[in-house]
């Protein structure tokens, strides 16, 4: 299923992060058991430029699949052995989800309803207008960009702050909880110098200029400071 | 004229009229054979009088014996048809002494001829005058003959056997027969026994036999003025009883026919010929009648009654006529064949009914149970509706996919043209498929009548499993079935056996809803029996039917299903009744349940 097609769909595919396929293509992943659907879907997607990749259950999607590629699935709802909503729940919770577009051939609202509470991008009948379709697969590959940046984005800071040491990641949730360099050094029974090499290291590491600046990527980075045990209680 | 001429002529006339009466009687009936020999006896009787007149009147010992010759064979006559014509009559006799007699009087005949002048006499010697009612008549004197003893064994037999056989009527309750008939034989017998010694000792004339025949012409005449009345009686209660079932017969609107083969005419009551629009003067034959049956139930009108005519069994038919006003009526017909003595059918009688009103009302019924039958379907298809619409969804998809896919490969610059042709290809074959799903749905929606033809039973399973597959994969159920290769047609209607196997797969599929999946499996199989009736069980491993309602889930509204309208099995078992077989439901020791239906294989045996 290699395909160097242009991929329309291919946003701001790559992130500042470390992500192995920052440059690579998104990839449709179809999965129905429906060979001759299957097919016919395949050749529509690659005449309309993007890059496809077909399989006929979710359990052969799930062991084939390229580790950590760009892209969508869309799935049929109704499939033997494994079905389309298990396959978005194994695929969130594993670490490389994808954004899932569901095709089904009836509208069955209660299951469409729950598809979309779990966070299928879209829901769509087997004879939905190409249009639609295509639409879907669009918002589907955008939306798989941005979280794939936000995901890049945070495991990078997520990086820097592994290599603080336990002092400069102690100094550190002093900082946040916006202590003086003095209080810090008194709570921690360091000399203040001290504080200040470590403040200037960490920030360095973290690559940041401010204090307002640290604050946003704690948050960001989902770095909890308050409840973190320390010293003075 | 004397008195003598006067009496034995008047004897000879009485025993020539009950001969020619007999004879007549005989000739009408010629099963009367008790008639005819009686008339024998009787006409031998009259000229053995006459005879005897001609003897009175011999003028030598030549006349008188050679009249006494000719008198022995009609003694002979007289009495060897007595003899048969008592056993007819009283129906009974011992066999070996009628023989007996019989033989004895043929060999009287013999020394009769051979010897002269006749068996009675060895020689007449002279002639006396006999002084008689005022007349001289000839008397013989001579010497007996010896063989006349034989005369006397056959007379002793004649007595024993008349006897006996008037004993035997008297004793199986023929009294009156025993009495007058027998009674009259015996004494004629022993009258005669008396006069013929008489004779030969020249104290009479001659054996006065006619005189004596008399007594039994007049039993005789004595009997038939009995069945005389007794006919009239019996008649009388004809007349009754034939008003008395015309009467039954107008009430229960039946009409009474009697056919008479030989001479094909068909008499025909009332109540027969209005429904046909028959009058009651036409005449009728087998042929006529036909005539005025459909041509559509002629034929099988005639072999119903060829066949009852070759088997003897009863007659059954039902046919349309065209009616008096032009309408059609239906004739229901039930009779009997009648035997003649040599076992040759000879009649056909019976009675026939309209029955018009019925077989409409059959009609109508019919028609509702097929209209009922037809809505039970639709909505039996309507429950795999909405797994059947994604079954179209799917090649309908596949279609649009390939079509939009063909579109914007055509806009390139040269078009892919093998891609383009395996497009094509592949959107033939899902417009196949999609008309296979539709065809196999439309089959069983349309409306139409019970109609029978050969149906395999493997396509007809193989189709219905098509349909509901779907269905089954997506209540992740299993379905298989089995037919053997060889297992014979039935004759059936396609539609309505389709509905029998759809309506008990859903149950099935029903039955096995939340279990866990490896109870969650269908299975048909279709085999032969040994008697060559054909099994179809549909078997769950569901919980089975509740044991208390096991006898009646074919009876309509009972429904274990929650929704369910309790018409599918009650509905099955109609039509499984329409091809004349029976379907029932049984729990499998093993949990389950299995219901099962048998039919009639098709009567020309074909196979698949």
């Amino acid at each position: 299923m290699s395909s160097s097609s242009r991929s329309p769909a291919t946003g701001p595919g790559t992130g500042p992060g470390g992500d192995r396929t920052d440059d690579a293509p998104s990839t449709v992943f179809v999965v129905d058991d429906d060979v001759s659907f299957l097919t016919g879907l395949e050749r529509m997607l690659r005449a309309s430029g993007y890059a496809v990749m077909c399989f006929a259950s979710a359990a052969d999607f799930l062991a084939r699949r390229p580790a950590g590629a760009a892209g969508c699935v869309v799935a049929d709802l109704q499939m033997p052995g494994m079905d389309g909503m298990a396959l978005q729940q194994a695929l969130a919770q594993s670490g490389d989800p994808l954004p899932t577009v569901f095709l089904t051939g009836h509208g069955d609202i209660p299951t469409s309803v729950m598809a979309m509470r779990h966070g299928a991008e879209d829901f769509l009948t087997k004879t939905a207008p190409r249009a639609q379709l295509l639409d879907a697969i669009q918002r589907a590959l955008a939306r798989d960009a941005r979280e794939r940046h936000a995901r890049s984005h945070r495991r990078g800071m997520q990086a820097r702050f592994a290599a603080l040491t336990p002092r400069e990641r102690e100094v550190l949730a002093h900082v946040l909880r916006g202590r003086l360099n003095k209080q810090i050094a008194a709570d921690l029974g360091i000399d203040e110098r001290s504080v200040k090499r470590h403040r200037t290291s960490l920030m360095a590491k973290l690559r940041v200029a401010s204090v307002a600046a640290l604050a946003r990527f704690a948050a960001e980075a989902g770095i909890d400071t308050h409840d973190r045990p320390t010293g003075d209680g | 004229m004397n008195w003598i001429t006067a009496t034995w002529s008047m004897i000879t006339g009485v025993c020539l009229s009950f001969a020619a009466v007999h004879l007549l009687v005989w000739l009408y009936t010629r099963d009367a054979r008790e008639n005819l020999l009686f008339a024998i006896s009787a006409g031998a009787a009259g000229a053995l009088t006459m005879l005897e007149l001609v003897a009175f009147r011999a003028a030598s010992p030549a006349a008188y014996g050679e009249a006494l010759r000719w008198m022995h064979v009609a003694a002979a006559v007289v009495i060897i048809a007595l003899v048969w014509f008592l056993r007819s009559y009283l129906q009974t006799g011992r066999l070996w002494l009628a023989w007996a007699i019989t033989g004895l009087r043929a060999l009287v005949l013999v020394p009769n001829f051979v010897a002269y002048p006749n068996a009675t006499f060895e020689e007449i010697t002279a002639i006396t005058p006999f002084y008689l009612l005022g007349e001289n008549v000839s008397v013989p004197v001579g010497e007996p003959n010896p063989w006349r003893s034989i005369v006397h064994v056959a007379s002793l037999l004649l007595l024993i056997y008349v006897a006996d056989a008037t004993a035997r009527a008297w004793k199986e309750g023929d009294r009156r027969r025993a009495l007058f008939i027998g009674g009259a034989i015996v004494g004629a017998v022993l009258l005669s026994l008396v006069t013929s010694q008489l004779m030969v000792r020249g104290l009479l004339p001659g054996p006065f036999i006619g005189l004596v025949y008399l007594l039994v012409v007049t039993a005789m005449g004595w009997e038939l003025s009995l069945n005389l009345i007794q006919a009239r009686e019996l008649a009388r209660g004809l007349r009754e009883s034939q008003q008395r079932v015309e009467l039954a017969t107008r009430a229960a609107d039946l009409g009474l026919w009697d056919w008479d083969i030989e001479r094909d005419e068909i008499w025909a009551s009332e109540g027969a010929r209005a429904p046909v629009g028959l009058n009651a003067s036409e005449k009728l034959t087998f042929d006529h009648y036909l005539q005025k049956i459909w041509p559509d139930d002629r034929e099988a009108t005639r072999e119903a009654v060829s066949r009852a005519l070759q088997t003897g069994s009863d007659i059954e038919v039902e046919y349309r006529v065209a009616g008096p006003d032009g309408r059609t009526r239906w004739i229901a017909a039930h009779g009997k064949v009648v035997r003649g003595l040599d076992g040759k059918p000879v009649r056909l009688r019976g009675v026939s009914m309209d029955v018009t009103a019925r077989r409409r009302d059959e009609a109508e019924l019919q028609r509702q149970r097929e209209a009922l039958a037809r809505l039970q379907r639709a909505s039996a298809v309507g429950q795999l509706s909405t797994v059947l619409a994604h079954e179209l969804r799917q090649p309908l998809g596949a279609i649009l996919r390939n079509a939009e896919a063909a579109e914007l490969l055509l806009r390139k610059e040269p078009p892919d043209l093998a891609e383009l042709r395996a497009i094509v290809t592949d959107i033939l074959r899902d417009d196949r498929r999609a008309a296979t799903v539709i065809d196999r749905m439309r089959a069983l929606l349309q409306r139409r009548s019970l109609q029978f033809e050969t149906v395999g039973l493997r396509d007809l399973i193989a189709q219905v499993v098509g349909l509901v597959q779907p269905e089954v994969k997506v209540r992740r159920a299993k379905l298989e079935f089995s037919v053997p290769d060889e297992l014979p047609d039935i004759r059936g209607d396609r539609v309505h056996l389709q509905q029998v196997l759809l309506n008990l797969l859903l149950n099935s599929l029903e039955a096995v809803r939340g279990l866990p999946g490896e109870r969650r499996r269908l299975t048909i199989d279709a085999r032969q029996r040994d008697d060559g009736q054909i099994e179809v069980a549909v078997r769950d491993r569901g919980p089975g039917f509740p044991v208390e309602q096991i006898s009646s889930v074919f009876d309509p509204f009972v429904t274990t299903k929650i929704g369910g309208t309790g018409l599918g099995l009650a509905i099955s078992k109609t039509i499984v009744e329409w091809h004349g077989g029976r379907i029932w439901a049984e729990n499998d020791p093993q949990g389950g349940a299995t219901v099962r239906f048998r039919v009639d294989a098709a009567q020309d045996g074909g196979t698949v």
